[in-house]
């Protein structure tokens, strides 16, 4: 298996306070990597750092070994694609439009880019949002745009970061089934993700979570490990007590630090 | 692009509209009435089409570039820089050449995009509000203002009182030379910002997510900025600063026919072109015997509409 995305030590200050301190990780092409970690912990600047947003007071992001900002923004565009935190800047924009502009690395005609945009729509369930203006849509319905616009960009990896926020218990299923649907046909993706239990709507065996505390790795493994509850306790600092009902097992947080 | 049969129809139309503005007016039947019409009213509606074309499609550009609807020439400063650039070059005489080049457009440039690069910077900050940039434009706009009022008391009489005449904005004195002037400024500049709309387009729903899209944000930026410095210097130079001219017209096309940037920066270059003629014309026909500035009429309806807009997104 190919590496796709590395960071080597990478370390970003804010002040002379670390957000990231001497992170490490390799993403393997195919793999779904979830990102754990509290408020703060260092997940956006992670995913911002691979993309070459947030540059690197000290260490290194690579895209199959080669320096990130060395790359063109096309050819950058043709590696990754990026589901941010913060929603689209609402405006006066028709769905369909913003989508296709997701595909400006083919530098094709508009109207090829819109036909495009419908495909990946469809995959979504959300061709009957084509004409609607971005500004009178609902959090499920923008949720659907943005990743349709992941779709239509046509990157070999994903980042997405929380992409789970604001949106009911039914839509962060669909999107980390969806999610893990694109990963089977061959998508890698890194997802930063509050709740470890959104990863009961992926397949474990290709999924690695990586856990985040005040900007450094504290734990690496996956779902089934025997490990995770400590993992859970390294990540958020308070002891997880492990729950199973009906085949289902859940993570609580428990302690006497809660109060 | 829009349609491109709907682009031209809607490009005759402008035509028509500016060439109407001409008869808008003092009857023209009297003995000068066709050297009036020729010589007056025409390069007059020709030189407000140009310079309403490229304030409306700067004023859109700009709004994308810094994301922010109130972001235009006039309202972060482009204009007064440019002002204060020409006055400069007045008190320096209007004659002087710099490294052969005439001084007076040279200093409207250098006084636009010096002050468009500084709120760029402002706008360009993590987290930088609505706010903040409108404020950094208020903060700069006041102090060229007080510079180039300076500016005008070290000049004798006559030419302070041009100067203050010609920074109501006006058309009125314009002739085919002047317009001969203006025209390679507006042509580069508007090409050029027809050519970044492909960029702008990405731009519009975020600037980082258009830069993870394949966008060279600096570049565009950095171009788009320079040439809404150009063009507004160059009609600054020809006819003083008309003001919130780019806020209006984009905001009415963004109404009409939505935000995507392939619409509205053609949509504003037509708009403009019309609006500016319509506007001059009102001035003519308002009061008896005498002009209104067509700078005064924009600001006239300029400062409500922006009122109205920062209103509106307070309470948001």
């Amino acid at each position: 298996m190919k590496e796709l995305l590395t960071l080597r030590d990478a370390t970003v200050l804010a002040g002379d306070k670390p957000i990231l301190d001497g992170v490490s990780i390799e993403v393997t092409e195919g793999e779904l990597i979830a990102i754990i970690g509290a408020n703060g912990s260092g997940k956006t600047s992670m995913i911002r750092a691979l993309l070459g947003l947030l540059p690197l007071d000290s260490g290194e992001a690579q895209v199959e070994g080669k320096p990130v900002a060395s790359l063109g923004g096309r050819q950058r565009a043709s590696m990754m694609a990026w589901l941010p935190q913060e929603g689209a800047a609402i405006d006066a924009l028709l769905v369909e439009d913003v989508v296709a502009a997701s595909r400006y690395r083919f530098d094709e005609a508009h109207r090829v880019a819109l036909g495009e945009a419908h495909i990946a729509l469809e995959q979504v369930g959300a061709l009957d949002l084509a004409r609607r203006w971005m500004t009178e849509l609902s959090g499920g319905e923008r949720q659907r745009v943005e990743l349709a616009s992941l779709v239509a960009q046509q990157a070999r990896c994903w980042l997405l970061d929380e992409p789970a926020n604001h949106l009911d218990p039914v839509w962060r299923a669909r999107t980390l089934r969806f999610l893990d649907a694109r990963v089977s046909e061959g998508i890698t993706a890194l997802v930063a993700i509050h709740d470890i239990h959104l990863l009961g709507h992926v397949d474990r065996s290709r999924t690695r979570v990586v856990g985040l505390r005040e900007g450094k790795v504290v734990w690496q493994g996956r779902v089934d490990d025997e490990d995770l509850g400590t993992g859970l306790e390294q990540i958020h600092g308070v002891p997880f007590e492990r729950i199973e009902s009906e085949g289902r097992e859940f993570w609580l947080p428990g302690g006497e630090e809660l109060t | 692009m829009i349609g491109s049969l709907r682009l031209l129809s809607l490009t005759f139309l402008t035509i028509a509209i500016v060439m109407a503005t001409t008869w808008i007016g003092p009857s023209l039947s009297g003995p000068h009435g066709d050297q009036i019409l020729t010589e007056l009213r025409i390069p007059r509606a020709i030189a407000g089409a140009l310079v309403g074309a490229v304030l409306a499609a700067a004023g859109a550009v700009v709004q994308i570039l810094l994301q922010n609807p109130l972001a235009t020439p006039s309202t972060i400063g482009t204009t007064a820089g440019a002002t204060l650039g020409v006055l400069a070059a007045l008190v320096l005489g209007s004659g002087t050449t710099l490294f052969g080049f005439p001084l007076l457009p040279a200093a409207a440039f250098l006084g636009a995009l010096v002050v468009t690069l500084v709120i760029s910077a402002v706008a360009s900050r993590n987290r930088a509000r609505t706010e903040d940039v409108l404020l950094a434009g208020i903060a700069l706009t006041l102090a060229t203002s007080a510079l180039a009022s300076a500016l005008r008391l070290g000049v004798d009489q006559i030419t302070s009182l041009s100067a203050l005449r010609w920074s109501l904005g006006s058309l009125t004195v314009i002739g085919f030379d002047r317009i001969g002037m203006l025209l390679p400024f507006v042509v580069i500049t508007l090409l050029g910002m027809i050519w970044l709309i492909r960029s702008l387009e990405v731009m519009a729903s975020g600037i980082e997510r258009a830069r993870t899209r394949g966008v060279e944000v600096r570049r565009v930026r950095t171009l788009g900025l320079g040439l809404a410095s150009l063009g507004v210097a160059a009609c600054v130079a020809t006819c003083g600063p008309i003001a919130f001219v780019g806020l209006i017209c984009p905001h009415i096309v963004r109404r009409i026919a939505g935000a995507a940037p392939r619409i509205l920066v053609p949509g504003s270059i037509l708009f403009g072109a019309a609006f500016l003629p319509l506007c001059d014309s009102v001035g003519r026909v308002l009061m008896e015997h005498r002009e209104i500035p067509v700078g005064v009429i924009t600001a006239a309806l300029g400062a409500p509409v922006l009122f109205l807009l920062v209103m509106r997104r307070s309470r948001k």
